[in-house]
């Protein structure tokens, strides 16, 4: 069986203004990367097409250890607490390490 | 002062039919970021033109424009702010957040007026491309200003906040002044200024024989946009809705008096005026509230400005604005 390490893998669907907060806020809590694609959707405040600067989504998503998990959380949650719209979920994830 | 006429030129009638296609939901879909790089292209070529004219005008009128532009700027997203929280009682947040969409300016709608110019042959000055991109900014600073102030009188934890909410209101407040829409005016003013003009003769047709093409099919995705919008005005409510077809009026005034009496301008420059004035922001403006004021409500200012402002000035405001300044020009 391969060798994986768990891990905590944070998705965050957020308005793309918000992309380099949430890249501050991954490389502060101790996500190792990121990957951020632009994404289409709707909810509360409307469709979201992306033909607009201010309509524009992206889907965030990062994976944590156990450890840095309370911490990351407690950070989109302070943000999400200041009025930005964040829709945020976790899932497990089993990380193959990198080759040494 | 207002006929059909006025309707039958094709940025109109391409608006009209994005609007025609979002509402029998039809799948036209356009590429992504292509209205993006069609608003560069454009942003470019109304730079570029209006640089080149500015070589040849009077630099105090220009100065005198800078000057007007700025009272605009900072003048109506306070008039705006005291309708919505005073007269409509809405929350300070949601008032800062749309007063600042009616302070700053639709380039959508100055592109319009100038086809609409164009198509009746009536010339314009080139000041009113400078107030264009002065006016950009302003209002995202007054919006910034009024909701800081609201928050603090509304006795916020704002310590909770600070450290992170300093650094990003000053970044706000630099991306304000430097956001693309500023940058591609400015430089393509710039540009066309200072380049020399035999140079400038080889890139000249590729930013005007095809300016009103590219302008329709913008126009017809702006269309689509709107379209998409007018089902939110259910949620805006009646009096939202009313701001969003009066603020455009006191603006549009503001703007041709100041245009006529204050610049001296032509017919044609005191309508490319009173657009200005008249106009709402729903590109540059929207996401610096969404970064600035989260506790907004984007369905509002991205409805009133894209959904009711727009085509209301469009349709009705600049043959309006148009008519007022053939009144005062005599």
């Amino acid at each position: 069986m391969v060798a994986t390490e768990p891990g905590k893998q944070i998705h965050v669907v957020a308005n793309g203004e918000r992309e380099r907060r949430l890249i501050e806020t991954a490389q502060k809590y101790g996500a190792s990367g990121y990957t951020v694609w632009d994404a289409r959707g709707g909810g509360r405040t409307g469709d979201h097409t992306g033909t607009l600067d201010a309509d524009r989504n992206i889907y965030f998503v990062m994976v944590v250890t156990e450890e840095n998990l309370e911490q990351m959380l407690a950070a989109l949650e302070r943000m999400m607490g200041r009025g930005h719209r964040l829709a945020v979920w976790v899932t497990e994830a089993r990380v193959l390490p990198r080759p040494a | 002062m207002f006929d059909l006429s006025n309707l039958l030129i094709p940025a109109f009638l391409f608006f009209a039919l994005g609007v025609l296609a979002s509402v029998v939901r039809s799948d036209l879909r356009f590429p992504p970021d292509l209205a993006k790089a069609l608003s560069i292209y454009l942003l470019v070529a109304i730079g570029l033109k209006g640089g080149m004219e500015l070589a040849q005008a009077d630099l105090g009128v220009a100065f005198g424009a800078v000057l007007v532009a700025l009272a605009l700027g900072f003048g109506l997203p306070l008039i705006a702010y005291l309708i919505l929280w005073r007269l409509g009682r809405f929350d300070p947040l949601n008032s800062a957040a749309i007063a600042a969409h009616y302070g700053s300016v639709s380039a959508g709608t100055f592109l319009v007026a100038i086809a609409f110019l164009e198509s009746h042959g009536v010339a314009y000055e080139s000041y009113p491309v400078i107030m264009l991109a002065i006016m950009e900014s302003p209002a995202i600073l007054v919006g910034l200003f009024l909701a800081k102030l609201s928050r603090q009188s509304a006795a916020v934890d704002v310590a909770e906040a600070v450290p992170s909410e300093n650094g990003e209101t000053r970044r706000m407040i630099l991306d304000s002044l430097t956001n693309g829409s500023v940058i591609l005016l400015l430089g393509g003013m710039l540009i066309g200024y200072v380049a020399d003009p035999g140079a400038l003769v080889t890139i000249e047709p590729f930013y005007t024989e095809i300016f009103m093409g590219v302008l329709t099919l913008f126009l017809l995705e702006m269309g689509m946009e709107a379209g998409r919008r007018l089902e939110a005005f259910r949620q805006v409510g009646l009096f939202l809705t009313g701001f969003g077809l009066v603020m455009p009026l006191i603006g549009g005034v503001f703007g041709l008096l100041a245009g006529h009496y204050l610049l001296s301008l032509g017919m044609g420059g005191t309508t490319l005026v009173a657009v200005l004035g008249a106009s709402a922001s729903y590109i540059a403006v929207p996401p610096a509230m969404r970064l600035a004021i989260p506790e907004a409500n984007p369905s509002y200012y991205l409805t009133l400005a894209l959904g009711i402002t727009f085509p209301f000035n469009v349709v009705i405001g600049i043959p309006l604005y148009y008519g007022a300044a053939g009144w005062l020009a005599g």
